[in-house]
Formats: structure tokens, sequence, C-alpha cells
């Protein structure tokens, strides 16, 4: 690992999607970590999640972070998202730093920056309809109910479900609806950033492929900006303008999508392309081109 | 096919659960499977097509209000006539479960050495001694290199690969004839699935073990697994030897599912380009479909495709495929 750490391009003419406008939403420098580890009787150590991380991500771009666990990509979406505090750095939503504000301070930038999690079920109350799941956060709001259900109607549609379920319990729907409905739930709020937490893991070949054109789609529609956080550099190939690869709590190499995976440079980066080729190896090697 | 070498026999295995309200629910829906022994069976199916289901049929683990119809013979004797005290003394011994989640598989107050012990305490009468060398010899097989340091370890200790290993080492601890191994690799990332695929490769030549895994995946299959039975919505749809399954599938559900396989492994970046995907979903289990399970997403669907079901038509001597395109 060489001294000089690349730092992720801002904005990158060729590789804007949309618009073409070059207005900067998120800016993380020199973003920092740590937790500490031990027990009662055990001394306490610190543990850096995060050494170093900078970053920018312009307006309708998706930046994907990826790496092997425990290299510290969840931990850079939980500090953007400010579910942690970090310990250092600058977090600048669109020239605002929310690295250490307080709970008031942020509640602002609370509705522009949502968060959608890997497993969708554990963070929906399990007793709650899907209409209750995606109006919570307008009822916090204290948002009328005529309002909440409209939304709610209207949401569940765009995102592919049909609102005579919306009395269902959360229970009864499948893996890849309670993403959708996770979806819908996030974007009551209007957001101008998503932070996707490997929300595309753990899912089917085949329902990963609709949530991930459903992310597409919601992109353009909303002029979305996505910080998307996977292990899986080949799905995240298809979907991110921007990658920058993590590895023991740094952003080793990072630059457009296509140039990444065409020409790695950082063995972490090699690593993942080698595991996600060895992957896709095995399966053309049968398929040939028949498919 | 059918011969002496069948391990395991399934004849018009359906699961059902009954319902609060309604008709029960038919998670598996007149599935019929032969297994030879050493063979290593892939069953690939999404979320839901009661391929879990299955497997829990198998070992005879499943909820309560489970009921099993059609037969199950492993070794000529039906599963789903044997008493509580005879599926006890066959389950961990003769058929053995590698769980999906091992975290929450593995008991957290007790150490690894100790649950790979107490498989083998129930079933084998070794002494303390004895165990505890096998036990050694098991955390060597699954590829700790230092088992002294695992064997007094708790499971929080330990990271998803570990774990995963901890529970392949009780799974083939009283050295099973058939290993059901139900989405063993879905929680880890992709290095840690080509190890545990490759460690259960091994298995299999050393101890001539019958495994019959479970994935949604079908990159998981290749290279790996002999034949591969595809499931949709508790039916059996296609079956074939893998390379001709994965190479060149016939029924048009696993064609589609190759589709989007082969190209979200295909690492070419074109950002924001949608993917292909199979518009709908499967069909919500608690509906009967007269026709084709798969017919309302299907492409290439026909009229009589929602009039009755197709059986197993043989477009290919050794190909079932349940599908009108090939006869009717």
């Amino acid at each position: 690992m060489g001294g000089n750490l690349p730092n992720m391009p801002t904005y990158s003419p060729t590789y804007s999607s949309g618009g073409g406008s070059s207005e900067s939403l998120l800016r993380v420098t020199g973003l920092c970590k740590r937790y500490t580890r031990g027990s009662l009787w055990r001394k306490r150590v610190a543990v850096a999640a995060v050494v170093s991380a900078d970053f920018g991500i312009s307006r309708g771009q998706t930046l994907a972070l990826v790496g092997e666990s425990g290299s510290g990509k969840s931990t850079v979406a939980r500090c953007v998202a400010r579910i942690e505090r970090p310990d250092a750095g600058q977090i600048l939503m669109q020239g605002a730093d929310i690295a250490q504000l307080a709970a008031a301070a942020l509640l602002p930038f609370r509705c522009r920056i949502q968060m959608v999690f890997q497993d969708a079920v554990t963070s929906m109350n399990p007793r709650f309809s899907a209409l209750e799941v995606i109006e919570e956060p307008m009822r916090i709001r204290r948002e009328t109910v005529h309002d909440r259900r409209d939304r709610a109607r209207a949401l569940m549609i765009e995102v592919g479900l049909s609102p005579d379920w919306m009395h269902r319990s959360i229970s009864n729907f499948s893996g890849g609806q309670r993403q959708r409905i996770a979806l819908a739930r996030a974007l009551t709020m209007r957001p101008q950033l998503l932070v996707l937490d490997e929300a595309l893991t753990g899912l089917d070949v085949s329902t990963q492929a609709q949530i991930a054109n459903l992310l597409i789609d919601l992109q353009a529609a909303h002029r979305l900006t996505y910080l998307l956080i996977s292990h899986d550099l080949a799905l995240v190939a298809r979907l991110a303008d921007l990658i920058g690869v993590m590895a023991e709590g740094r952003i080793v190499e990072a630059g457009p999508a296509q140039q990444i995976v065409s020409d790695p440079e950082h063995p972490a980066t090699k690593k993942l392309l080698a595991s996600a080729k060895a992957a896709a190896g095995k399966l053309t090697r049968i398929t040939g081109a028949s498919l | 096919m059918v011969g002496p070498r069948d391990l395991l026999r399934i004849r018009d295995l359906a699961v059902m659960y009954s319902a609060e309200e309604g008709v029960p629910i038919r998670a598996v829906d007149g599935v019929s499977l032969e297994i030879c022994a050493e063979e290593i069976v892939g069953i690939l199916g999404e979320s839901g097509c009661g391929k879990s289901t299955l497997a829990g049929a198998l070992l005879q683990l499943l909820a309560p209000r489970a009921k099993c119809e059609g037969e199950i013979l492993f070794r000529g004797r039906d599963l789903l006539n044997l008493s509580a005290a005879e599926l006890r003394s066959v389950r961990g011994r003769d058929i053995a479960l590698i769980p999906q989640d091992p975290a929450l598989s593995l008991n957290p107050v007790m150490t690894a050495g100790s649950l790979i012990g107490e498989v083998l305490r129930a079933h084998l009468p070794l002494g303390a001694e004895r165990r505890r060398e096998r036990v050694m010899g098991l955390l060597r097989e699954v590829g700790f290199d230092r088992p002294e340091e695992i064997y007094s370890a708790y499971t929080h200790q330990l990271s998803g690969g570990q774990r995963q290993r901890i529970a392949i080492a009780q799974a083939v601890a009283c050295r099973p004839a058939l290993l059901v191994a139900d989405e063993p690799t879905s929680k880890l990332d992709a290095t840690l699935q080509s190890e545990v695929v490759a460690l259960l490769s091994q298995i299999r030549q050393q101890h001539g073990t019958t495994i019959l895994i479970i994935s949604h995946d079908p990159a998981l299959f290749a290279g790996f697994a002999d034949r591969i039975a595809v499931m949709y919505a508790g039916r059996i749809v296609e079956v074939g030897k893998s390379v001709e399954i994965l190479g060149r599938p016939l029924h048009p559900y696993t064609q589609a599912l190759m589709r989007i396989a082969t190209s979200s492994v295909a690492t070419g970046a074109r950002a924001n380009m949608r993917l292909p995907a199979i518009a709908g979903e499967s069909p919500n289990p608690g509906c009967i479909l007269e026709g084709c399970r798969f017919e309302p997403r299907c492409p290439e669907r026909m009229q009589v495709c929602s009039q009755r079901y197709p059986q197993a038509f043989l477009p290919e001597p050794t190909r079932p495929v349940n599908c009108f395109k090939y006869g009717g």
C-alpha cells in the first residue's frame, strides 16, 4: 500500500448520469471512526474501523464502496447516514458539515439522507402492515392521515407493489417485496441521498435483478444520489458511476466504474475482481456462447 | 436410471402447511427425485419455491403444522414412517444437515469443540479422550490448521466462514451417507463461498458422501454438482446433468434464470444499463394454479399452459422437462 492514496474524483463529466449537472451533493474528508473492543474484565482497546476516507458524490450519481467484510465500508455508510458519529473528519452535505451535529440539528438532514439495509425486515416493526411501515416517517413528522395515505399509495405503485396489499402484515411479503417497501419508506421523506448498505445482498438472482432495475428507475425519476455499499463487484459494476475500493479502513483505489473493473491497480481490487471473475468464469465456461 | 445404487428416492412428495383459515399451503407439491450414492445433486430455485421445505422433509425437521405425503425412501426405508426414536438415530448419523445460517444453529454457550463432540456423543460410544481426538481430526479436516485454538473458542469469537466450517464439521462428524446442505454459502462472501464448495467436494471424494445442496445461485453449482433439479413454486420443472442445465437449459424458467445469472456475473461495466429480469413474482403458495405455475411470467406461454399442469416430457432421453414446448 503506497503512502499516496488516490482521492475520489468528485466529478467526471463522462460519468455523470442524467442531467449532466456537476453539483456536488456530498463531500467526505478525513473520515475516521474507532470502536472500542473489550469486556468488563479485559482492557478496552480501540479498533479503527475507518482509518481515513475521502470521497465526494455529485447529484444524481452512484458511488459504490466495495470491499471484503471488515474493510470498513458499512461504517462509512453508517457515519454518512449519521447513525454513528465519526471520531474525526468532515461530512459535507451540500456544504454543511453534519459530522458532529447533535440530534436536533440533524433532523433536517435526516430527511435528505435515508438509509436502506440488507435485511429489510429487521428494520421494520413485525407487527406493522405495509402501510404502517411506509408511513411511519411521515407520522413522526406529524403529517395528516390523508397526505400519508396518498403518498404511501403512490409510492407503493412506484416501487411495483399493488396498493391493495397495503393492509397486509409485513410478514406476508417476500424478501424482494420487503426491500421494495423499505425503498418506498425511504422515499416518503423525498431524500436526495440514499445510502444502500448491502441492499441487494441475500436476494435471489432474479429478485436482485428486479430491485437493481427499480433502483435505476427511481434514480432517474427522482434524480437520486446513491451511496451503494456492497461486496459484490460484479453487481456494482452494473450500477455505479464511480467505485471506491476499501481495505483495512481506507479507500485504496477509486475511479470510474469502467476503469476499476477493466484496469484494477490495488491488490485488494484485483482480489475482489478475481473472485467475481472466478464465479463468472465457472458459468461462462459451461454456458459458452449458447445464451 | 433407477437402480440399486439409489441412496435416496423421493416419490410424489407433498408437504402441506395448515393455514389458520382456508386450504393448506402446498409448499412442496408432487416432487420425485432419485439420488445415487456418491452423487452431488443441486436443487436450484428462488426463495419460496419450497426447496428448504424439501430439505426439512428429508430430515423430518419441519414445523409441527407441516404434513408430508408420498415417500422418502432412504436405503429402502421410508423416512415418513419412522418413529421419533428411529429418526433421532438417523439424523446426524446417516443423514446430516448443514444449515444456512450457522450463527443461528450453533449454541452460543458451547465451545466449538463441545458442539462437535456433542454429535459424536449422541451416536458413537467413544470415551472422552477418543472423542477429543476425533474432534481435533474433524477440525483439521474442515481446514483449521491449529485446532487447539478453535476447540475452546465460542461461536461469537469466530468469523462467519469459521462458523460455517464448525457446522460442516458437526455434520460430517459421524460420516453420514447423505449430507443435506441448505444454502450453505448464502451468508458468505465470494472467496469464502468457493472455499466451502471446495471443502464439500473434498468430503465427497474422501468419504464417498452423497450431497444434496440447495441454492438460488446457479454459479454455485457450476463445476461442483453432478446433476441439478430446478424447482419452481413447489415443483421440479427440469432435471439434468449440471453442464446441460446450466449450459443448455430447456425450461423457459431456467432459461430466464440463466440469462440473469450470466448477465450479472458479466463483469463488463455498463453503468445504468437495466439488467435482464423476469417480470412478475412467483405465485403465492396459497393460491392453486390449474396449469403450469410459471405460465403467468412465461414469455413462451401457450393456451394449454394455463389449463393443465404439463407432465414431464423427454425432449432428450435423460432430460425430463415439465413444459408443453416439448410435447403435449
